[in-house]
This record gives structure tokens, C-alpha cells and sequence, in this order.
């Protein structure tokens, strides 16, 4: 049980309060509702460009970072589709500095022409490094446009392509500023060995001041029902031939949703699993194969992916996945299967609340999604699925017409 | 009352470590279970050690393999119906394999102990390395194996350790597609027999548990087939090293990998902590000077890090990243350019100071949950060290001043005796 008090600012900002007198340490986690899906189309990888020049100095001190590891801090952050996460933990005796830090660059940022010289650098070598620089690297740059045709979920959140990145000018990164960091676009968790009464003092006099800005919340615009089977060839120079099948399925609130997840664990997650079992050890036609989902706040995708073997054709691979998919839909689900994937499923949430962090992290997010109270009820949430919600919900899935597949082909040489 | 934004609030130096010293209890084989409870959440971490590490094979992956080859079955499970029963209690296992030995590690709710715990000590103790199996995990292998050389970082790392400990050594020695077909059934059990079922080191436990679970664990391990690993001192072999400058063809033109190091102190030195200090500033965390200088500065890579990893047959300090292709000379050249840097010139109080505190921080991190603190214990065991280590050693890292740190750096940080690797 995660014990937490959510209360909000004059300025707008919500505040969620989780103590832990058994650690010696502090955290901050500030989400701020903007992520790579709040992007314009024609520039993209914004939100995480931004992530970067966040920790470029603000107002009143020129560098983030070397005042937090003064205090004996740690930091980092990350962008996802949905949102931008910043956290960082501190000796609970020096929490004050974190407030101050975090509150500054909230007022207002001090990015010079150098630092988003440099740091557009550095995000292109991240590019780089995390999707051209090894085999299948960009495999969510050729899925994603492939499966959403509308929904901004259709670009990666590093980006379309390098040269936004390149493109983004000043005034891009000081709109984008006013856009979407402000108090009233954030949520605060501020968890570990700190009372209530000094979270709420040191919140005060650090955040309240910072005045609420006018954010504009455009409605996204939302993914058409997919008609028909989509299929994209990529050849590439890659040692084995890859298949990806995406799925649309229901939004991250759903019971749907849970109900999905524990079927991505019973098909694809460890030697026990079914595709693991029938496509890997009986009929021998791949190396890996893996199902999952993708768990972003609006409807996400189920996944299914596998790196064939050197005989394996892509009609056998892909023939042989589907029967797999029927036969979910057709039978029942083992109630085993479900009762096994709902016990891992609980010691992976137990084992992940070990970390005063990660529970931070938590709250924010399930604050987020409109329900802080998730972070307790989850594990039930799991347990209450029973074998005919999945079969029912995989028959609305697993349709070819909700399928979108990619196909990623050795390129033999001569060929282009 | 106007709130001063430029003024940081004032820094406390840490006031105590939250530092439980861990008891133990000796199991009927003679190897020690130590054991430490704490933390809000009712989950167990059980780890058995073996002396099953890399260092410890004859042919290349024959350490790693007979450690995959643990939940392939047993005298009365398929490989199948063992991990459905695991499943069921909601726990799992695995083994890995480092360099100087080997891990099996149990992740279950306390509640369900009863049931995983009898699964993981079958595994361990009574596998039976089906041939069928062993024929997919190879054919995997492979797969696995033609995906990492076309990956710049894996050849770059691979020829480095080639280098440095010598390619017939079974740290240095590389993996190939023709090795792992080779394998056969014989050699994975006599590694099994000789490293796992008689190299039994200790046991770790760490989690919320009550003594209750202590004593079943020992029970259970006690009546097992399990015997203590006795010291063997001419099983492993010693490294030879190739210095010098070292050019691959990369097979993805992207980005350049490259790493650069050389032999560091041993974990016993009296320069260690010194030692540690020093590759923190240097490239041993954000605030580092290669982090300042190719990433904040130049915009070259997206991350570079110095790493220092003392171990049992080499200590090996090293520079990785991963750097703009075109641009990969001027990063290598800023790189010497500030190693010769810190060993000339006097590293200022405040650079010391920031590093100092952001160590301490760090520390007290690693002792904040008893899943982290397992590793911090693995240390104290393995090298030795009393319970006031932690005390001391923070007692240390104050210590450290200015001359201190340019000393080690003159001595450990000089020019001579790299290896460098830059695989483009």
C-alpha cells in the first residue's frame, strides 16, 4: 500500500506527498503534460530536444546539474509519446536544493545559442546511437507511420527524421517553453524521509510564486478504425529476417487494456510462454519471438515481433503466428496460463515499489492518467481478469484488418 | 520578504549511513548464506554464487551456456513444466555469468517461497542438459551471435578485451558462429559438475523476511546435492596484453565506437579510493570532465564514461563511447588531451568537492533498498572487507585532497601502456 496527499498550489500546480521514513533520501519527480505527441508534424523530437535544454541553466543559475551532485544528488529524465519526467533524488537533509533547481527552470529557462547548438549535436548522436547504429534499430521509424495514419503517435518520440532536429530554431524552443512548462502543466511528487508540513512549506515557497501560464490543449486528432491489412517491406543490411504484426487495441484505462497485457505475457514473455513454446521449440522457425504492448496513455498497440530463423520464409513465419492468434481466439485461455500471469505480474509490481523512486515515478503517472489511487489498485486491477475477457477482447484485436506488418528483409547484395 | 533564487540553500554533509551490517549463518556444505531483511515490501532475493565465471572455461561459451541450460529441465521436470510452476508462484530465476563467477538468482514474494524454493534448488541441483534443448539454445546462439558482429560497440568491446587479456585467454578469447557449433553436451556437464554442483561459493538473502525463511532456505539447501567450492589456484590462466593502437572496419558507418584503457590498481591498493575519486572526475559520472568537454562542449556523442572495474585476474580502466563518425579524430584527440590534463595540472577544490559529495550521495543510494543493498554485500564477501568498511571509507573520501589525486593520476593515468580500439 502506497500511503500519499495530493493537494494543489494557488498557481495550479498539483502536488502528491509520499513519506518513507525508512530511507535516508529525497525525491522530486515533475511530470509535465507534453510529450512527443503534443508535437507539431513538421517538427518532431521537440519535446525530447527540449528535454535536453532543460538541464541547459535557467534564470537565476547558469548550471543545472553541478549544484544537485554538490548536494550529493543524482538526476536524469525522459520523454515518452505522452509525457516529459523529471526526477531526481538528494540526501534528505539537502532536499532544499532540489526545490530550488526545479522551481527555477520552471520560471523560465536561459537557453543561449550555443547550448541548442550543442545540444542538437548530442540528440543526433542519440539518433544515432539508439536507432541507425545497430541492426533494426529503427524498426519504430518504418512501424509507427505504418499503423497510425492521423493519431500523432505515428512518429517516434526521438522524431521523424534528423533534420528537425537540425531545423529547430530559438524561437521554436522559447513558444515551446511557454507552451507546456508551467506549474499548472505539472504534477509534483515529492517523496522519502519528508513530513507533510515541510513538503507543503518548502512548496510554497519555492513553487508558489511561479505564476500559472495559459496552455492551449489542442485535441489530438484521433486514429480512424483501420479498414484493412497494411504491409511495409524494409531491406536492410541485417543478419535475419524480422516480422513485425502491430494491433490496435483499447486505451490505457480499459479493462481491455489489462486484460491485453496479461495476454502479451502469456504469449510472449519467457520460455514458458506459448509463442516461445510453439514457433521457437516445435516448429523451429524462429531465433526470438516476443509479444507486448506498447502502454501509452491513449490507444496503444499489440505487438508481436520475431527474428526467423534461416529457412523460415516470411508466408511460414507469418502463417504460423496467426495460428497462433486463432487459436487464442477460438479456445479458452488456460485459467493456469492467466492465474500464472497474474502472479508474476504482482511480484513484478512489488518488486518495483521497493524503490522510493519508482513509486514517485508511479504516482505522477497514475495522477497523470486522471486516477492517483491506481498505484494501489493495479495488482487488483490484474486479478480481476478472467479467461473469457481476454478471448473476447483478442477476437476484436486479432483481425487482419486491424494488422498492420512489417517486414524487414536481408538485403542481398546488388539489390537496393 | 524576497526569495533569493541565486543563492543555493545550504549543503549538510551526510549525517549517518544507513549501513546495516549483514550476519550469516553456515550452511551444513560449509559455504556461508549471509543474509540482511529490511524494506517495505514482503519480496525475497536469494542469490547462490558459484565459481562458474567466464575466467573458469576451457572453450568460448560454455560458462554462459551451461548457465542457460538451468531451466531446460531436471530428473522429474521438462524444462516447460518447471518454469509453469514457477510462474505460478509468481516467481523466477535466473544465472548469469561474469567474469569471475556466477549467479543464480531467485526474485519471489515471501508468501510464495514455499512453493518456488524447492523449483530453483531442483534446477540447480538436478539438471539434466537435454540434448534437444541444448540444440535450439545453440541454433539461437548463433543467431545471436551474427546480430552482435554487425554492432560496432560489440566488436569494439570484444577486441578490446582480445587485447588486454590475450586471445587465448578465456576472458579475451572471441566467440564465433563455428565455437558455438562446436559445443557439445559432455563439456556443459563437466562444467556443471565441476563449477556448479561442487563450486558452490555462499548464498546471499536480502528482502523483508522473517527467520522463519532463513531456516527453510537452509534446509532446503543443506539436503541438497550442493558442495563448498574449494580454492583450485591452477585452473586459471594469466592475461598478456598487446598495447598499442588499434583500427577496425566498422560494419555500420553511423557512428564510431571506440574504447580506451589500460591496467588500473587492484581493489586492495592504497590509492583506491583515490583512485575512485579520480576516474569519477574524470569520466565517471555527468558532471565529468570527458562528459563536459565531447558532449556539453563539442556535441559529439550522446554519452562517453570512463569505468573502472577491479576484479579477480585484471583491474581494467577504460573510456567508452560512441562519437560522431566524422568527427572521430578530434574526439579521440580531445580525450588524451585530457588525461594528459589531469595528470599535469592540480585538480581545483571545488572539482573535488562536487565529485566528493555526489560519491557520498551515491553511496547512501546504494544502501537506500535491500535489493541494491545484495550487491554492496557481494563486495564486503568478496574482497574481504570488515563491517566499519563503509565508515571508513567515507572517512576516506574526505580525506582525499589535491595532491593526493595528481599523484594517481601520474602514476595511473599516464600515457603508457594503453590499448585503444576504435572500431569506424
Amino acid at each position: 500500500m502506497i500511503e500519499f496527499t495530493k493537494f494543489s498550489l494557488g498557481n495550479g500546480l498539483t502536488v502528491i506527498h509520499h513519506e518513507d521514513k525508512a530511507t535516508e533520501l529525497c525525491v522530486l519527480n515533475l511530470l509535465y503534460k507534453v510529450g512527443s505527441k503534443n508535437e507539431e508534424a513538421n517538427k518532431t523530437g521537440f519535446a525530447h530536444l527540449f528535454e535536453h535544454l532543460m538541464f541547459g541553466g535557467s534564470i537565476h543559475i547558469p548550471n543545472y546539474d553541478e549544484p544537485l551532485q554538490l548536494a550529493g544528488g543524482e538526476n536524469n529524465a525522459f520523454t515518452s509519446n505522452d509525457i516529459t519526467n523529471y526526477y531526481l533524488s538528494l540526501p534528505a537533509n539537502n532536499l532544499e536544493t532540489g526545490f530550488w533547481l526545479e522551481s527555477d527552470r520552471m520560471l523560465g529557462l536561459a537557453i543561449n545559442p550555443k547550448s541548442l547548438k550543442v545540444q542538437k549535436g548530442v540528440v543526433i548522436e542519440e539518433f544515432k546511437e539508439r536507432y541507425l547504429n545497430q541492426p533494426y534499430g529503427d524498426i519504430w521509424l518504418k512501424l509507427l507511420p505504418l499503423a497510425y495514419k492521423k493519431h500523432p503517435y505515428k512518429w517516434p518520440t526521438i522524431g521523424k527524421a534528423i533534420a528537425h532536429i537540425k531545423n529547430a530554431n530559438q524561437t521554436d524552443v522559447n513558444d515551446f517553453f511557454k507552451q507546456n512548462y508551467a506549474p499548472n502543466n505539472c504534477i509534483l511528487v515529492v517523496a522519502g524521509n519528508i513530513n507533510l508540513e515541510k513538503t507543503k512549506e518548502l512548496c510554497n515557497k519555492w513553487f508558489l510564486p511561479i505564476p500559472s501560464q495559459n496552455i492551449l490543449s489542442n485535441p489530438l486528432p484521433q486514429e480512424p478504425v483501420q479498414r484493412k491489412l497494411r504491409r511495409k517491406t524494409v531491406l536492410a543490411d541485417v543478419p535475419a529476417n524480422l516480422i513485425v504484426m502491430s494491433f490496435h487495441m483499447d486505451q490505457r484505462q480499459s479493462k481491455n487494456f489489462y486484460a491485453m497485457d496479461l495476454l502479451s505475457d502469456i504469449m510472449g514473455s519467457g520460455k514458458g510462454s506459448i509463442l516461445y513454446q510453439e514457433l521457437i521449440k516445435k516448429k523451429n522457425l524462429f531465433s526470438e519471438i516476443d509479444a507486448y504492448i506498447t502502454a501509452d496513455a491513449e490507444p496503444g498497440l499489440f505487438i508481436v515481433e520475431g527474428r526467423m530463423l534461416p529457412n523460415t520464409t516470411f508466408e511460414m513465419a507469418e502463417e504460423a503466428i496467426w495460428i497462433v492468434l486463432n487459436q487464442v481466439k477460438s479456445k479458452n485461455i488456460d485459467e493456469n496460463d492467466l492465474k500464472r500471469a497474474q502472479h508474476k505480474n504482482e511480484t513484478s509490481i512489488r518488486f518495483g515499489d521497493i524503490n522510493p523512486l519508482n513509486r514517485a515515478m508511479k504516482l505522477a503517472y497514475a495522477e497523470y492518467l486522471g486516477d492517483v489511487d491506481l498505484v494501489n489498485k493495479e495488482i487488483d486491477n490484474y486479478l480481476a481478469i478472467h479467461t473469457d475477457d481476454i478471448v473476447k477482447e483478442s477476437k476484436k484485436v486479432f483481425k487482419e484488418s486491424n494488422c498492420s506488418i512489417l517486414s524487414y528483409k536481408i538485403k542481398k547484395d546488388g539489390s537496393k | 520578504m524576497g526569495l533569493n533564487r541565486e543563492i543555493q540553500p545550504i549543503i549538510e554533509k551526510i549525517k549517518s549511513l544507513n549501513f546495516n551490517y549483514f550476519e550469516h549463518t553456515d550452511l551444513a556444505c560449509g559455504s556461508p548464506l549471509y543474509f540482511l531483511s529490511g524494506g517495505t515490501e514482503p519480496v525475497i532475493k536469494l542469490e547462490l554464487v558459484f565459481d562458474a565465471g567466464k575466467s573458469s572455461e576451457q572453450n568460448t561459451s560454455v560458462a554462459s551456456f551451461t548457465a542457460s541450460m538451468m531451466n531446460e529441465g531436471t530428473k522429474t521436470r521438462t524444462g516447460k513444466s518447471l518454469i509453469d510452476e514457477l510462474d505460478y508462484w509468481g516467481a523466477h530465476f535466473q544465472v548469469k555469468t561474469f567474469n569471475d563467477d556466477a549467479v543464480a538468482t531467485l526474485y519471489c514474494l515471501e508468501k510464495y517461497l514455499d512453493g518456488a524454493l524447492p523449483l530453483f534448488i531442483e534446477a540447480l541441483t538436478e539438471s539434466i542438459f537435454p540434448e534437444k534443448e541444448i540444440s535450439v539454445l545453440k541454433r539461437n546462439a548463433v543467431e545471436r551471435i551474427k546480430i552482435n558482429n554487425k554492432k560496432n560497440e560489440y566488436i569494439c568491446r570484444t577486441s578490446f578485451n582480445e587485447l588486454i587479456y590475450g586471445k587465448d585467454h578465456p576472458l579475451g578469447k572471441k566467440n564465433s558462429v563455428e565455437n558455438t557449433n562446436k559445443i557439445e553436451r559432455n563439456e556443459l556437464l563437466d562444467f556443471y559438475k565441476a563449477n556448479y554442483l561442487t563450486g558452490f561459493k555462499y548464498a546471499i538473502l536480502t528482502g523483508k523476511f522473517n527467520p522463519q525463511t532463513i531456516l527453510k532456505i537452509q534446509s532446503l539447501i543443506d539436503s541438497s546435492s550442493l558442495e563448498q567450492f574449494k580454492v583450485n589456484n591452477n585452473n586459471k590462466q594469466l592475461p598478456n596484453q598487446i598495447f598499442g593502437k588499434h583500427q577496425i572496419e566498422a560494419p555500420n558507418k553511423s557512428q564510431a565506437s571506440l574504447k580506451i584503457g589500460k591496467i588500473g590498481p587492484n581493489r586492495k591498493d592504497a590509492h583506491y579510493t583515490d583512485f575512485q575519486l579520480l576516474n569519477l572526475i574524470f569520466g565517471g559520472f555527468f558532471g565529468s570532465r570527458l562528459m563536459k568537454k565531447i558532449r556539453e562542449d563539442l556535441g559529439l556523442t550522446y554519452g562517453i564514461h570512463s569505468y573502472y572495474e577491479p576484479g579477480q585476474i585484471l583491474n581494467i580502466w577504460s573510456i567508452e563511447a560512441e562519437v560522431n563518425n566524422k568527427n572521430k579524430t578530434l574526439a579521440v584527440t580531445e580525450i588524451y588531451k585530457e588525461l594528459q590534463k589531469i595528470s599535469d595540472k592540480a585538480i581545483s577544490a571545488k572539482e573535488i568537492e562536487v565529485a566528493r559529495n555526489y560519491l557520498c550521495g551515491a553511496i547512501l543510494k546504494s544502501l537506500d533498498n535491500p535489493l541494491s543493498m545484495s550487491s554492496r554485500m557481494k563486495t564486503h564477501i568478496d574482497f574481504g572487507l570488515n563491517a566499519d568498511y563503509m565508515v571508513k571509507y567515507i572517512d576516506e573520501i574526505y580525506a582525499v585532497s589535491s595532491d593526493s589525486l595528481s599523484k594517481v593520476a601520474a602514476k595511473h593515468l599516464s600515457n603508457e601502456h594503453i590499448i585503444e580500439v576504435v572500431v569506424s
